[in-house]
């Protein structure tokens, strides 16, 4: 019965960016026929593997007889927004006749192929009976995969395109950023989940410093030298909020103890507020962050663009390229969420955040509904991750907070962070395997 | 940051405080907390993105569709370079350019705008507007490009008629570069071009944009970075024809720094118009502390020039054998001929093979080498051999003291090294010694010590260190340090105290002597007796064909004020030669208007 809900709403979001991709294609038509031979009937050749991809996984989810109905269509959904305005901007930016147009169509595709890597891997953690519980024996093998990727990053990584860090090995780039992000949540639900009996019995502590317990102090201490070397070391102030806001929600999930978080707060506060003293990098950022016009021709002109394309947008948007995005600097990563704004307004740029908290909302149901300690934490800990790394980038974006180059999950240009979402997806998709099939009240 | 935000940003967080604490006491389960928690971050989020849609909508869709933000950048006033009286020598004149924002030309009236520009006349032809064209495209559509500089006229004129319908093509008034001196000190001054892509690459966090200027050569190269000062620029809302409404926010740019250089001027332009139709250098040193006065190689060529368009005729000549870009005074290597005898007289003397009684006896050859006066001098004193140029004196001398002794001496007078400006490339030279032809696979022979002795053989000095060696005689042995650069804005280079290099002053004072004579009497008396110069000619054979022509000497010969070394290349004798150049330098540094 739910199964047939899940194939609805996954034609429904066919339907939706099936209607999306024909708007873009009668926009572009001319200019893919003037100049990129073969484009304008290849763009419909990815999205539509794509629902093909989808549809086999949903098949996977039938036989598996996986209870959960709403993660697949909501990522489809996500997935085919980010491919439909890459295939946009590249028209668009063909069409202003700007010098990026051609690394614009070349992101395009190279992001159908990193959609087939991560599908790849989806699909391979939906077939194979793995269990996810099986990363709990593995925690520290986990951790130290991630501290290992950090210290490979830092000896050989190379940060040439400004604020995202790039390891290039001699077949393929990515930024380890990203999989240093799932690993470590990974571990953390792991190890709180298993020193969550211990705890059962330190109760009653009313201080915000009395009674801290150590097996809570030292992770918090260790991940927050971690997020430290990140900002120090990578100078990647993003990844650094984004792991410890996600952090911190796990550790809240774990103890139930507001003072982590208010603790972990004030850490956090503090080495920024270092960082900011020690770094002109950092000072120029914030700088800009609080003045875009005093250059916005420089270092401003990207913020500057993307707050005209929000004006543009207003309420109901410019209507599907009827905008021009295009102009913004790096709208294809950080500043993916502005083109849509101006396309579609503050309704559709509402309506995609709702879609991305109907997806935190649904990990957490997973969590919840799951009865076993480390499934509730390992499944709300992705919720949260999500959660912050969209709200890191959108906050920037809209000049609440720094801006800094985290990609928007799932919609972002970027490969290293579809195929590490996409892999988080079927993480909780093995945490949702061992759910009850029927719907129960959350407890 | 806006009030507004700012004030969202506290309400937020003391709402978001409130309701946590609120959360805790109703014992409010913890996944709900973190969806709360959640929810309102994303909700003052919603709030900002409304802010910016709706609240300030209007505002920046005004900036996006009727509007344009621009920065209009303005230019810094490079520093200047002045002589040491203040005279600048480069300095900066408005001119007007034409710039072009390619984003703003619609797409189908680009072969329109070509058109129009060519037949303006800014390119010659249809094909070289269009590869301008591919240029502009390589950069941001909002970004002004350079399409075209030192406009004639004429070609102002018509772009300023058609304005209106260029679109995306704007005129600015910019300072250029400008040299008043034209060649004077071209080699020292040099110039600047439009920067490349791999110095662009190379000064990647220096703000450097393709268009910029940047220095090719000499100071304005050495000094690049102090010269440029800082970019400033204005914020300013045009609108779509690119007239500016207003002006949001300024920043004033910060003039380079000015380079004083220890050169006159007059000094400068006496040694460039002495050696007008040549090819050589002259080097003028103040004997007291090293200050090159002048410093000049020719041929030489315009700086404006150089720093326009250059023409395919200049360009083969710069290129050319006559090799105008090298610096003679400093990286020109010639045999010193009998300049060097000075050094020779003095390892002679400091050996005491020398008394006041020795007489040197010249038959016009000596070991199968001539004299240059093949009929012999006759019996000689140092003086006389030194007045005389007498070659046989000297390979005795050099026979008496040997290779070692005369090579230190050589090195002594800061010979086969660099003398340290290390604003100007130089060259070592060579001092030949056994060692030496050792190393070049070659056997030393007794006739070696002799050539050199006589200014022959390996030896190879630059102008600059014959002045050196000119200047230490003058100022009773000392080595000078000389010194181009006085001041950067207000850092002083201050002169380094010249260095005793050990010579017994009777040394000094036989070598003086004898240098007097040279003019009084001997290969240079023809020079006027009045400058009361001393010096010393030199005739230096080489395999490049007639000799190169040398004098080196100083006035007023009591009380030295100024050592100057001329060479020509391929001159002739020294005397008649490079003597008279010396001589006008030497009465234009004397005058007293100049003083
Ligand atoms: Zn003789």
């Amino acid at each position: 019965m739910s199964r047939r809900r899940e194939f609805g709403l996954l034609l429904l979001v066919f339907a939706i960016l099936g209607l999306g991709h024909w708007v873009v294609w009668q926009a572009y038509l001319p200019v893919w026929r003037a100049g990129y031979p073969g484009q304008d009937w290849l763009v419909f050749l990815g999205p539509a593997l794509m629902a093909l991809g989808w549809l086999v996984l949903s098949g996977i989810l039938t036989v598996r007889r996986c209870p959960e109905t709403l993660l697949l269509p909501l990522v489809a959904l996500l997935c085919g927004i980010g491919i439909l305005f890459l295939q946009r901007l590249a028209g668009g930016a063909a069409e202003a006749e700007l010098s990026k147009a051609p690394s614009l169509l070349r992101d395009y595709h190279k992001q159908l192929v990193s959609f087939g890597v991560g599908w790849l891997a989806l699909a391979a953690m939906l077939v194979v009976k793995w269990d996810y519980r099986a990363l709990s024996r593995f925690k520290y093998s986990i951790a130290f995969t991630a501290l290992g990727l950090l210290l490979i990053t830092t000896v050989f990584g190379d940060a040439a395109n400004g604020q995202q860090l790039t390891l290039n090995l001699r077949f393929i780039a990515f930024q380890p950023h990203d999989p240093v992000k799932l690993l470590l949540v990974v571990f953390m639900a792991a190890y709180l989940a298993e020193k969550r009996e211990l705890l059962s019995f330190a109760a009653g502590h009313r201080g915000l410093l009395t009674g801290l317990d150590f097996r809570y102090m030292g992770p918090l201490v260790v991940l927050w030298l971690l997020v430290m070397a990140i900002i120090f070391v990578h100078k990647d102030l993003g990844t650094a909020l984004l792991l410890f806001g996600a952090f911190l929600g796990i550790l809240y999930l774990g103890t139930n103890r507001g003072r982590y978080v208010v603790i972990g707060l004030l850490m956090f506060l503090v080495g920024v507020g270092v960082a900011y003293t020690k770094f002109e990098r950092v000072q120029t950022r914030v700088a800009i962050w609080q003045n875009p016009w005093e250059d916005s021709n420089g270092a401003g002109y990207q913020i500057c663009q993307a707050l005209m394309a929000f004006g543009n947008g207003r309420v109901i948007g410019a209507g599907l390229a009827g905008g021009y995005p295009e102009r913004i600097p790096a709208v294809e990563t950080d500043m993916i969420y502005a083109a849509i704004s101006e396309d579609l307004g503050l309704v559709g740029a509402a309506l995609l955040l709702g879609v991305i908290l109907t997806l935190v909302g649904r990990l957490f149901h997973i969590g919840l509904r799951s009865p076993d300690p480390f499934g509730k934490l390992l499944a709300g800990g992705l919720g949260v991750t999500l959660a912050v790394q969209a709200w890191v980038i959108l906050a920037g974006v809209t000049k609440l907070i720094p801006l800094t180059g985290v990609t928007l999950p799932f919609i972002s240009y970027g490969g290293t962070s579809l195929v590490v979402n996409l892999a988080l997806i079927g993480i909780a998709l093995n945490v949702a395997y061992t759910t009850p099939a029927v719907d129960t009240p959350a407890s | 940051m806006t009030p507004l935000a700012l004030t969202l940003l506290v309400v937020s967080l003391v709402v978001g405080a409130a309701l946590c604490a609120a959360g805790i006491y109703l014992r409010v389960p913890r996944m709900a907390m973190l969806r709360g928690a959640l929810l309102l971050i994303f909700i003052i989020f919603l709030l900002r993105l409304a802010y910016w849609q709706l609240l300030q909508g209007d505002y920046w869709q005004q900036m996006s569709v009727y509007n344009h933000l621009r920065w209009v950048r303005s230019p810094a006033p490079r520093g200047l370079i002045v002589d040491r009286q203040g005279y600048p020598l480069a300095t900066n004149k408005p001119a007007l350019s034409v710039w072009l924002v390619s984003g703003e030309v619609p797409r189908d009236d680009w072969d329109t705008l070509l058109e129009r520009l060519v037949a303006i006349g800014l390119f010659p032809d249809l094909k070289a507007a269009r590869a301008q064209l591919e240029y502009c495209h390589r950069f941001p559509g909002y970004q002004p490009v350079r399409i075209g500089s030192r406009l004639t006229l004429e070609i102002v004129s018509r772009l300023e008629e058609e304005l209106a319908f260029l679109p995306g093509v704007y005129l600015k008034i910019e300072p250029i570069r400008h040299y008043p001196g034209a060649s004077t000190a071209a080699h020292i001054v040099g110039y600047l071009r439009e920067i490349n892509a791999e110095e662009l690459a190379a000064h990647a966090n220096a703000g450097y944009r393709l268009g910029d200027l940047f220095g090719k050569a000499g100071l304005e190269r050495e000094f690049e970075s102090e010269l440029r000062g800082m970019e400033g620029g204005e914020q300013v809302e045009v609108d779509a024809r690119g007239r500016v409404l207003r002006t949001l926010s300024t920043k004033p740019s910060v003039p380079g720094e000015t380079i004083t250089l220890t050169l006159d001027v007059a000094i400068q332009r006496a040694a460039e118009q002495g050696l007008h139709g040549h090819r050589g250098a002259a080097v003028v040193l103040d004997p007291a502390n090293g200050d090159i006065l002048a410093l000049a190689s020719a041929p030489a060529y315009d700086l404006n020039v150089l720093s326009g368009k250059v023409s395919r005729q200049m360009l083969a000549w710069l290129h050319g054998s006559q090799m105008p870009e090298i610096n003679r005074a400093t990286r020109g290597r010639y045999p010193p001929g009998s300049v060097f005898k000075i050094v020779t007289a003095a390892a002679a003397l400091e050996a005491g093979e020398v008394q006041p009684n020795t007489y040197y006896y010249c038959d016009g050859v000596y070991h199968g080498i001539h004299c240059w006066k093949r009929s012999g001098h006759g019996a000689l004193s140092l003086t006389e051999a030194i007045a005389h140029s007498c070659n046989v004196a000297f390979m005795k001398q050099a026979e008496a003291v040997g290779i070692a002794r005369l090579s230190a001496m050589g090195r002594r007078f800061g010979f086969g090294a660099t003398t340290g400006i290390d604003v100007l490339r130089e060259s070592q030279g060579t001092v030949p010694d056994p060692e030496w032809a050792k190393a070049h696979g070659q056997h030393w022979r007794v006739g070696d010590t002799l050539q050199t002795g006589i200014g022959q053989s390996a030896l190879e000095v630059t102008p600059l260190q014959s002045a050196r060696l000119i200047a230490a005689i003058a100022n009773g042995g000392k080595l000078v340090h000389p010194r181009l650069v006085r001041s950067v804005g207000d850092r002083q280079y201050p002169a380094t105290e010249p260095e005793l290099i050990g010579l017994k002053p009777e040394t000094v004072r036989r070598i003086t002597r004898g240098l007097r004579a040279v003019v009084g009497e001997g290969t240079a008396r023809q020079l006027d007796p009045a400058l009361r110069i001393a010096g010393k000619t030199g005739t230096a054979q080489n395999p490049g064909g007639e000799d190169h022509a040398w004098f080196v000497g100083y006035a007023p010969a009591h009380a030295p004020r100024v050592a100057v070394a001329v060479l020509v290349e391929h001159g002739g004798h020294g005397g008649a030669m490079a003597a008279p150049i010396v001589e006008s330098i030497i009465r234009a540094a004397l005058q007293p208007t100049n003083r």
